[in-house]
């Protein structure tokens, strides 16, 4: 390897254990990163393309599948534009049964993130824990859906499945064991001598920018953007409830834009979600759960439909918006999704800038991208073209190292 | 930018005001859901191509926005138009608040250009280079990306995928999955019958 700083480092595209492929290029100086440039679009699967031979119904189980994490959110965000185009009134309990699922995504979804930024970090017991307590919100989930994944739950016009008497026990159960958790999950992330200093000041993102780039969720709350579509934008049955949005000062800290903000915002989503669950338990109104059941009869309203329409949810990442065209034919003439890591990633050569090495893996982390990163990384010399691989399991050492040094 | 919140109406105004003769038309899209049935409102504004810029630097004045993204479709094989929606919204972060802004535009095929507004909104950039890629539409101003940023970056050039007409994506590269059947020299199943 030659000696000549600056070196280039690519960062993925491929790491099995994460969720999605991308590639980041680190032009670095010593263990100081000078900037950054990601190339997601690794696994381009054409989804957008598909949509536009089918029908709504059958694109709703297409939306199920953009994700593994988010299973409810771009199915919602779906469902909610075509209602719009067809004039389709969604039953009110629907509503209900929509947002209980969605806050259960959003628990499950933190809790995955949390362990997975405590991987990075190096606490593997950590980790370990927050998986293990996801497990509850998966059963929930299950329960509920009869799915871990692809929950399947949407329908045009309303839900599936509804959540009867006798499901109420279970959810109860989860949620009362994670009232009872939260406490000590709260002390484990936030009050840690060493993810309070590995965090704190690292993956600045400022409120300017935060705004420039029109960041969504809880990267952009933890940069001291208030938005929030569940408070701001109201859907579903988010409406009735009276919300706030999770600012990092919920732990009575400042903004700081910063990665511990990050995780504040998220610890503190997971006490509210629960509350919401359990407002909509209480206060879930009679009736049906579809505006009609005959799938054919769903269609024909479907293929009538004329227009244009945007649908949102607010996704445990933030913002997913799906925009629909219809023109009186059985397929959609448009269809796009903006998943809300698309406003999320690209403030990575922003944050990334100035970082050391070995805090690459939390702060790429931190932004909860839907994109796998860390696999392989090569340290490619820009003069010699000479490539030394590290694997992921090197750089995360590197963290993990730094980890036990501030420890020692 | 003020501070006040103005109701739907007030902003297409003020918007038609700015741009004159460029807007086309223009319709507010309300929608109630839950028991309470609090409203959410969506702003759609047909404008000409020539003045999205403007567009934007007028909304700019009535509120700092949030870009969702720049969506974009093609209107058919024989139309020789693309359309682009801008998504907006404002007063995001006031509760209850929030309109969407939906500027709608007709972009010809034939000289599919738009011009950037990273001017006004640095992180545009991403979305921008997506209409690129998607569509084949030049950004006008836009810095060139180094790689693409949402294809492989072996993907053929001059073959768009959301493309409808002999742009689009050739038969050749569609895989049909159902029909490649059983891959060759593969180990038999280890208990009989059941694949043929």
């Amino acid at each position: 390897m030659a000696k000549k700083a600056p070196y280039i480092v690519p960062v993925g595209p491929i790491h099995p254990a994460l969720k999605e492929p991308v590639h980041i290029e680190l032009t670095v100086v010593g263990e100081e990163v000078i900037s950054a440039d990601f190339t997601p679009g690794q696994t381009h699967r054409g989804i957008e393309w598909m949509g536009l031979s089918r029908n709504p119904v059958q694109i709703v189980h297409l939306t199920d599948r953009i994700c593994g994490i988010c299973g409810v959110t771009h199915s919602l965000a779906f469902a909610r534009a075509v209602e719009q185009i067809a004039d389709i009134t969604v039953p009110e309990r629907a509503d209900y049964v929509r947002v209980i699922i969605a806050e259960f995504e959003r628990i499950q979804s933190h809790l995955l993130w949390a362990g997975v930024a405590a991987h990075e970090l190096g606490f593997d017991t950590l980790f370990y824990l927050a998986w293990r307590v996801r497990e509850e919100a998966m059963d929930a989930i299950e329960c509920i859906t009869g799915n871990r994944v692809n929950y399947d739950i949407i329908q045009i016009g309303g839900v599936r499945r509804d959540i009867t008497e006798v499901q109420h026990a279970q959810i109860r159960k989860c949620l009362d064991s994670y009232k009872e958790l939260f406490g000590k999950l709260k002390n484990m992330f936030l009050e840690d001598a060493v993810i309070n200093s590995r965090c704190k000041g690292t993956g600045l993102l400022s409120f300017e920018k935060a705004m420039a780039y029109s960041t969504v969720g809880p990267t952009a709350r933890a940069s001291g953007c208030t938005a929030d579509l569940r408070v701001d934008y109201p859907y579903a049955a988010y409406g009735d409830l009276a919300l706030k949005p999770i600012m990092p000062t919920a732990y009575g800290t400042e903004v700081n834009g910063d990665t511990y903000d990050r995780i504040v915002v998220r610890v503190f989503e997971i006490a509210q979600s629960i509350e919401i669950i359990e407002e909509c338990l209480a206060n879930m109104p009679a009736g049906p759960v579809l505006w009609e059941e005959k799938v054919a009869k769903i269609l024909a309203a479907c293929k009538k439909a004329e227009g244009e329409a945007v649908g949102r949810h607010e996704a445990p990442r933030g913002e997913c918006l799906h925009y629909v065209a219809m023109d009186k034919a059985e397929a959609p003439i448009a269809w796009k999704v903006k998943a809300s890591s698309y406003s999320n990633l690209h403030v990575w050569p922003l944050i990334l800038k100035g970082a050391q090495l070995a805090d690459i893996p939390i702060i790429v982390a931190s932004v909860d991208p839907c994109l796998s990163c860390t696999d392989r990384v090569a340290i490619t010399d820009a003069d010699a073209h000479k490539t030394k691989i590290f694997t992921k399991e090197e750089l995360t050492r590197m963290s993990y190292e730094k980890t036990r040094r501030m420890r020692a | 930018m003020t501070d006040e919140i103005l109701p739907a109406a007030a902003v297409v105004e003020r918007l038609t005001a700015a741009l004159g003769n460029a807007v086309i038309d223009s319709r507010i899209q309300i929608r109630a859901e839950g028991k309470e049935k609090r409203e959410n409102t969506n702003i759609w504004i047909t404008i000409q191509r020539d003045a999205v810029h403007a567009a934007v630097e007028a909304l700019m004045q009535i509120w700092y926005p949030h870009l969702s993204c720049i969506a974009g479709y093609d209107k058919g094989a024989d139309s020789p138009d693309l359309r682009v929606q801008y998504i907006f919204s404002i007063y995001g972060g006031v509760t209850a608040s929030e309109y969407m802004v939906i500027f709608s535009l007709n972009v010809p095929k034939a000289n599919a250009r738009l011009p950037t507004i990273t001017d006004l909104l640095e992180g545009a950039a991403f979305t921008e280079h997506e209409k690129t890629e998607y569509l084949g539409i030049t950004i006008d101003g836009l810095a060139p990306a180094a790689h693409k940023f949402f294809l492989p970056q072996d993907f053929p050039d001059n073959v768009y995928p959301l493309r409808k007409d002999d742009k689009k994506i050739p038969d050749a590269m569609i895989k049909d999955l159902w029909a490649c059947g059983r891959p060759a020299g593969r180990p038999p199943a280890p208990l009989g019958g059941g694949e043929e």
